[in-house]
Parts: structure tokens; C-alpha cells; sequence
């Protein structure tokens, strides 16, 4: 369970001060995957942060019961100069995860090959996106954070990053942010809407789009 | 520009060619007797007829001098200043117009012609809310015409102006002026407002007017699928597109719409057909690739239903419980661990040669200083025998002592990318980047005493406690300096130039290359101030048996060090939650 009360949080833009939170209380509960929509700037990426526990709010409390991860697929933690290999070692280190299991499924699931254990330096964005999907999923999180489903690899790479997740459903949860509603679709059973600084909970997928249209108008396709 | 003289098109109609001067000058002239009113006012005639007739042969530019010249001719004529403006506009000086129109307009206050064209050139100057205002009162001026209203409808509408857009075209429907036009263009600024239904009554007004337009039925179309009527969207896109089978617009909100159906199949056919019609048009090709993601994820969701089910016939999960104080040192421990081998790996692992470089900096460093210091001072030492030895004890702790206040000061921005995992703590950083410089010094040090150990100089210490008790304290010193930069650097690199010029300073205020004892007692006064000094000759004291430093005040600098330990944990600590900020 990931609880914020009465949590407010501004972040600095080049155009003045934004609002993302203003004394909102709300509660992710165990066992659910949480789509959050949002427009573009309302702060999706900025309440990511806050749930992951990688930036503070300005005021009020969050709780978090469960262990939760770094934003799926986040490569900003890799040296250019160490291999994949040491790479995720490390990660495996700081979450304190055996480093030999994760480093085994991190080389399955990237296909990277042998230049899993050449410097990260030498590689190509896709090849570096793989790396931290299977970093990401390597290590035995309670809740998933997802920022907007990048576009990695291929389809069938999709198609494996999704089989992973589906696999590890019964056990961790997702909350997933994205102003693609048929993506939220996809992965979510519960649903959010970040607007005017606060986050209204929807039990149910369909009123949340309902909602959301209103808001935004259609889909963007 | 409406032209109210079109009926004297017979008399030279276009040749701008022809220089028309002389014809100025000759009217001029003729006009010979006395320069009455009457007069003026006939000369000023001719100008605005001439004027008129340049304009609608399309000389705006040779037009502008007969208009201003007929205006100044007869002031007092709100045509002539009215049409003066609308050449002024023509050419693109809505400044100029809208001081001649508004002449215009103070003659003749309800001139519904003065006030549109007035209008026009106000908005082309960005002062919409006047713009409108005008249009207004033109509308007042002449209720029968309704382009007036519609007109400011549309002004207010580019100001976003919703609401009162909308109430103004449904007084123009209530005077009874409306045609399927004004209709459409209301429902489009009702739809604005979020007002989906009173749209779609609207539009149903236009199409009942005009039943063969292919734009009504695709702006019903688009306000049926904002309200997710989705089958009734796609009636009307489709009665657009037999319509009218060219426009593209209703074939691609008809993607919009089959998405929105759930017939992503279907949505593809007409991508592509899209594509097929217009193969360079971006915006339709990151449609189809919009639609594959789409395709992708519908067939996930299939498989994710499954999984909801699963869900919630799983045991509940018991909650990770709140971590206790050992269990945060484990995991402090855990990632310090990590963050040194990461580090370690990172500067030396992969390239040997800047393990190398590391090693050299401080050999080339004490050879220089003894080469060179050997002949000035004609062969002995200022302590020891041995000028190698004498710098190796100067040089090490400085090296110590400046790469931690510069490698810690940039430690906390070096691993910014790796505070968005919260285990990792900015102290965490500093923490780990002092002991790899502890580490590395260590490693310098044991290779240096072998080396002089192999040379046949004895590098054991007579006083090994005092060695030690001198790197404990300059490490303590250099770490909390290095937090201290580590904060004070997140202000900007002002504090970082100025920390580089405190750094190279201490090397020639420290005692590195020579001992206090020989600099005047006035300049020792000064320098014992330094508290690195007292820790260099502690550390010499440990080395030369006979080196007495009456100055020499360790618990001084003990405490310096302590003090400053504290003051840079205190600030790390302090600012550790606007560290994390991606900046």
C-alpha cells in the first residue's frame, strides 16, 4: 500500500512555478494496477518520482508499505565505461539482490549477446533501452513503475516485456502513467486522473476514461 | 476591400504603368479660379476617384498619396478618410489606417462600414477585445446584417472567448439571420465549451439547412465520438465521406472513430487508405503507427483480463514492514559497498592506463619537486637525507587532502542520475567517494615505500602512530571540506572557481615543499593558522626522529577537522532532498 496525505508538490519550469499536487490525500492499495492519466504537463513524470521515492513533496506524508521501483526501464544509472554486466551488478548491489541471478536474466531477456560485458559506451539506444528493461524486471519489486510504455525494440521485444509482466502480475502490482488511454487499458484494472492538483481514483477503468474524455476530449487517434 | 466605385470602370480601368502625375498636376491647374471650399472639395473628388480606381487596379502603393491628398484636401469628408484607411490597410500599415479610420468614425459614429474596416485593422494590430467591440457596434449600427455578429462571434472566438462567442451567434439565430453556417460555427464554439449536447443540437440545425454539406455530418461525427457514441459517430463520418469521397479530414477522424469502436482492423483499412491517398503526409503516417501500438496493446489486453482474474483470486500479501535502524545501516553498508567497487571499477577497472596515470601524478610530482630542489639547495635536505623522501612526506597528504575536497565536491553531481534510485542517499556518495580516496592513496603509498624500500632508503616510520593519526585527520578534514563543496557546488560553478584558487593556495601555505621553521616567525604566525600544516609536520614528526616543530599544534587541527566533519555532514544532510532534483 503506497499512501500520500495531504501531499502538496511544485517543481520549477522555465515558465514559473507548477503545481502537481495541493494537499491531496490518496491511497494505492496491494493487489491492483493503476493507470494514472494526465495530460501533457500536469506532472505525470514528477508523481512518479514522488511514489517512487526518488523526490520529496513540499508538504504532507507519504507511506509506502511495499517496495518499489526505480521508473521501468530508467537507464540514467548506467557508467559508460563498465560492461552491462557490472551494470546491473551494481543495481543488483544497492537493491541487495543476489547479483548472479539478476545478471542471468537481465543476459537472457536483453539478447545483447556478447556485448553484454562490453562497456555500455559502445552501445546503441536500443540496446541500452533493453538493458534497463531487463535491469528493470530483473529485480523482485511489490509495484512497478511504468513511465509511458517507451517504445522499445521490436514488437516481439514488446510482446516479451509484456509476458514478463503478466507473469509477475500475481505477485507485484503496476502503476503505470500515460495519456495513452489504450495502453492504460492494456495493463490497468484501476485508474487515475491527475488534474488541477489532485488525483482522482476510479475503481473502474471505464468511468475513469469516461471522465478523462470530458476532460480532454477524445482519444488522440 | 469593397470598392464603391466600380461603376466608373469604363475610364481607364487597369494600367498602372502610366505615370498619373501629370494628370495630378493638370487637375491641379484646372482647377484655376479661386481655391474656394467648393473648389477643394471638386480637386478632392478627382483625387479619391483616382484613388479608387488605382486601388481596384490593384496599385495600392500609387493609390495612398491621391487618398491622403484628397483627406487633407477635406478633412471633414468621413469617406475620404475611410478610404484613405482602407488603402493605408491594403498596404499593410494598419497603424496608419486605424488613425485615419478612427477620423473616420468620430465623423460618422455609426457607420457600419467605417467600424469593420476600423475593426479589421485593430485585430491585424493584436487588440482583439477592441476589434470585437467594433464589429459590436457595426452590428448595432446595421441589426438587419448578420455578418456583423458572426464576425465578432468569430473574433471573440479566436480570443477564446467561447461562451460569449456562442451567445452572440444565437442572437443572430434568434433575429431570425441564420443560415446551416451560423449553426455549424456555433456548435463547433459550444463543443470548445465542453458543451457536447447543446452542440449536437446545433449541428442537427445545420445539416436539417444544408443536407448535403460533408462537413456537418463529420463535426457531428466528431462531437457524437467526444461523447462516446461511437456507432453513431460512425454513421455520420460515413454519410461525410459519400458526400464527399476527397476530403481526407472525414477518413481520418473515421480512424479516430473505428479505434474508439474497438474495430482496429477496420481503423488500418482506412489508414491505410489514407496513405494510399496521401503518401507524404506525416501526420497519417504516425497514425498507422499509432494504430499498430494500438493493435499491440488490444491484443494485450485480451491477455491482462486473465490476469486481473488471477489477481484477485491471489492470497493477500503480507506488507513489507517498515525497516528498522539495522536494517537501514545494511542497507547504507550495501550501497556504499557498491557505490566504491562502482566507482573503482570505473576509474581503474577497464583502462589500465589510468591506474597508471593515477600512480604517475604523484611520482612525477615528488621527482620534480626533488630534482629541481637538489641543486638549489646544494645537496641536503631540509630534513632527512633523502629529497625524494623529504617531498613523498609533503606531497601525499596534499594529494589526499585536495582530491577529496575536489572529487567529493563533485561526487553528489556525478551520480545525480543515480539518486532516482531512493536507497541511494547523496550521503552515500560522499561516504564512498572518501573511501575510494582513501583507498587510492593507500595503494600510492604502499607502492612508494616499496619503491624506496627497493632504493635502499628505509620508508618505516620512527613513530608509525603519528603517520596514521596524520592521514586519519587530514582524511577527516578532506571529507567534511569535500561535503562542504559537494553543497556548496549545486550553487553554480562560482563557488568551484573559487575553491580550485583555495586548493592551489594551500599547496604553498602548507609546508609541502619546505618546514615552517624556515620561513620568518611573522609568516609562521600567520600560517600556523592553516591547520593542514599542523598535520603535515604530525606526519613528518612520525618520519624524522630529530624534526621538533615547536608550533606544532595537533589538537588544533584535530578539531578544525572534527569541526569541519560535521559542518559538511550537516550541510549534505540538509540539502539531500534538493540534491535529488534533476536540474
Amino acid at each position: 500500500m503506497i499512501d500520500f496525505h495531504n501531499v502538496t508538490k511544485n517543481y520549477r519550469t522555465r515558465s514559473g512555478l507548477r503545481n502537481v499536487l495541493d494537499r491531496a490525500s490518496f491511497r494505492f492499495e496491494v493487489g491492483h494496477n493503476y493507470g494514472i492519466l494526465g495530460g501533457n504537463g500536469a506532472g505525470k513524470s514528477t508523481l512518479l518520482r514522488l511514489i517512487a521515492g526518488a523526490e520529496y513533496p513540499n508538504s504532507g506524508r507519504i507511506r509506502r508499505q511495499v517496495r518499489v521501483s526505480f521508473p521501468v526501464g530508467f537507464g540514467g544509472t548506467f557508467h559508460g565505461y563498465l560492461s552491462g554486466r557490472l551494470n546491473t551488478t551494481f543495481v543488483a548491489r544497492v537493491y541487495g539482490q543476489d547479483p548472479d541471478r539478476v545478471n542471468a536474466f537481465v543476459a537472457d531477456f536483453s539478447e545483447l549477446g556478447p556485448y553484454f560485458d562490453m562497456p555500455v559506451q559502445t552501445y546503441s539506444s536500443g540496446m541500452i533501452a533493453k538493458l534497463a528493461f531487463g535491469l528493470s524486471l530483473a529485480i523482485d519489486f511489490d509495484v512497478y513503475l511504468v513511465d509511458e510504455v517507451t517504445e522499445v525494440g521490436d514488437a516481439r521485444f514488446r510482446q516479451k516485456c509484456a509476458a514478463v509482466f503478466k507473469e509477475r502480475m500475481a505477485r507485484s502490482d503496476i502503476i503505470m502513467v500515460s495519456h495513452n488511454t489504450h495502453t492504460i487499458k492494456a495493463y490497468c484494472d484501476r485508474a487515475a486522473i491527475l488534474i488541477n492538483g489532485q488525483l482522482e481514483m476510479f475503481d473502474h477503468i471505464d468511468d475513469a476514461m469516461r471522465a478523462y474524455r470530458e476532460v480532454m476530449g477524445a482519444a488522440d487517434a | 476591400m469593397r470598392d464603391r466605385h466600380g461603376q466608373e470602370a469604363d475610364s481607364t480601368p487597369d494600367d498602372p504603368g502610366v505615370d498619373l502625375s501629370g494628370v495630378t498636376q493638370l487637375l491641379r491647374a484646372d482647377g484655376e479660379p479661386p481655391a474656394t471650399a467648393e473648389a477643394d472639395l471638386q480637386v478632392a473628388r478627382e483625387h479619391r476617384v483616382l484613388s479608387g480606381e488605382m486601388l481596384h487596379a490593384g496599385d495600392a502603393r500609387g493609390a495612398l498619396p491621391h487618398a491622403l491628398q484628397a483627406t487633407e484636401l477635406v478633412p471633414e469628408n468621413a469617406e475620404f478618410a475611410h478610404h484613405a484607411g482602407i488603402v493605408a490597410a491594403a498596404l499593410g500599415d494598419h497603424g496608419k489606417a486605424v488613425q485615419l479610420m478612427t477620423r473616420a468614425l468620430q465623423l460618422e459614429p455609426d457607420n457600419a462600414h467605417v467600424l469593420r474596416s476600423l475593426a479589421y485593422s485593430a485585430e491585424q494590430l493584436g487588440a482583439a477585445a477592441i476589434s470585437a467591440q467594433l464589429v459590436l457596434r457595426a452590428y448595432r449600427a446595421e441589426p438587419g446584417n448578420a455578418n456583423h455578429g458572426v464576425e465578432a462571434a468569430y473574433i471573440l472566438a479566436r480570443m477564446e472567448r467561447w461562451g460569449d462567442a456562442a451567445a452572440l451567434l444565437r442572437l443572430v439565430i434568434a433575429r431570425g439571420q441564420a443560415d446551416g453556417e451560423v449553426h455549424r460555427a456555433l456548435s463547433g464554439f459550444l463543443a470548445q465549451g465542453k458543451d457536447f449536447t447543446a452542440a449536437l443540437a446545433e449541428i442537427d440545425q445545420a445539416i436539417a439547412l444544408e443536407p448535403t454539406k460533408a462537413d456537418h455530418y463529420l463535426h457531428r461525427s466528431w462531437l457524437l465520438n467526444q461523447i462516446g457514441q461511437s456507432q453513431e459517430a460512425y454513421e455520420a463520418v460515413e454519410q461525410a465521406i459519400r458526400l464527399n469521397p476527397d476530403l481526407l479530414q472525414a477518413r481520418r477522424h473515421m480512424v479516430s472513430v473505428l479505434v474508439e469502436k474497438g474495430d482496429v482492423s477496420a481503423a488500418m483499412r482506412e489508414g491505410a487508405e489514407l496513405l494510399a491517398r496521401a503518401p507524404d503526409e506525416p501526420e497519417y503516417a504516425s497514425c498507422m503507427r499509432y494504430l499498430l501500438d494500438v493493435r499491440d496493446a488490444s491484443t494485450l489486453a485480451k491477455d491482462f483480463d486473465s490476469v486481473a482474474a488471477a489477481k484477485a483470486l491471489a492470497p493477500p500479501r503480507a506488507p513489507a514492514l517498515p525497516s528498522s535502524l539495522r536494517q537501514s545501516l545494511q542497507t547504507q553498508n550495501r550501497v556504499i559497498m557498491a557505490l566504491v567497487l562502482r566507482d573503482i571499477r570505473g576509474r581503474y577497472g577497464e583502462s589500465k592506463i589510468s591506474f597508471f596515470w593515477t600512480l604517475m601524478e604523484p611520482f612525477v610530482h615528488v621527482g620534480f619537486l626533488a630534482v629541481v630542489f637538489q641543486f638549489t639547495m646544494h645537496g641536503t635536505p631540509p630534513l632527512g637525507h633523502n629529497f625524494f623522501f623529504f617531498y613523498f612526506t609533503g606531497v601525499m597528504p596534499y594529494l589526499l587532502l585536495s582530491h577529496l575536497i575536489l572529487h567529493l565536491g563533485h561526487a553528489v553531481r556525478g551520480i545525480r542520475p543515480l539518486l532516482q534510485l531512493p536507497v541511494i542517499m547523496p550521503t552515500d556518495a560522499i561516504i564512498a567517494s572518501a573511501i575510494v580516496e582513501l583507498f587510492t592513496t593507500a595503494v600510492i603509498f604502499v607502492v612508494f615505500s616499496v619503491l624506496f624500500a627497493v632504493f635502499g632508503i628505509n620508508p618505516i616510520p620512527v613513530h608509525p602512530l603519528d603517520v596514521l593519526g596524520a592521514f586519519a585527520l587530514i582524511w577527516m578534514l578532506g571529507t567534511g571540506l569535500g561535503a562542504f563543496c559537494a553543497t556548496l557546488f549545486e550553487f553554480g560553478s562560482l563557488g568551484e572557481q573559487f575553491v580550485n584558487i583555495i586548493v592551489r593556495a594551500a599547496y604553498f601555505a602548507s609546508g609541502i615543499f619546505y618546514v615552517p621553521a624556515m620561513m620568518p616567525v611573522w609568516v609562521r604566525d600567520i600560517l600556523v593558522y592553516n591547520p593542514f600544516l599542523h598535520l603535515i609536520d604530525l606526519m613528518r614528526r612520525g618520519y624524522f626522529a630529530d624534526y621538533r616543530p615547536t608550533w606544532a599544534d595537533v589538537p588544533y587541527a584535530a578539531l578544525v577537522a572534527l569541526f569541519s566533519l560535521v559542518i559538511g555532514t550537516a550541510l549534505i544532510l540538509a540539502f539531500r532532498r534538493s540534491m535529488r532534483t534533476i536540474k
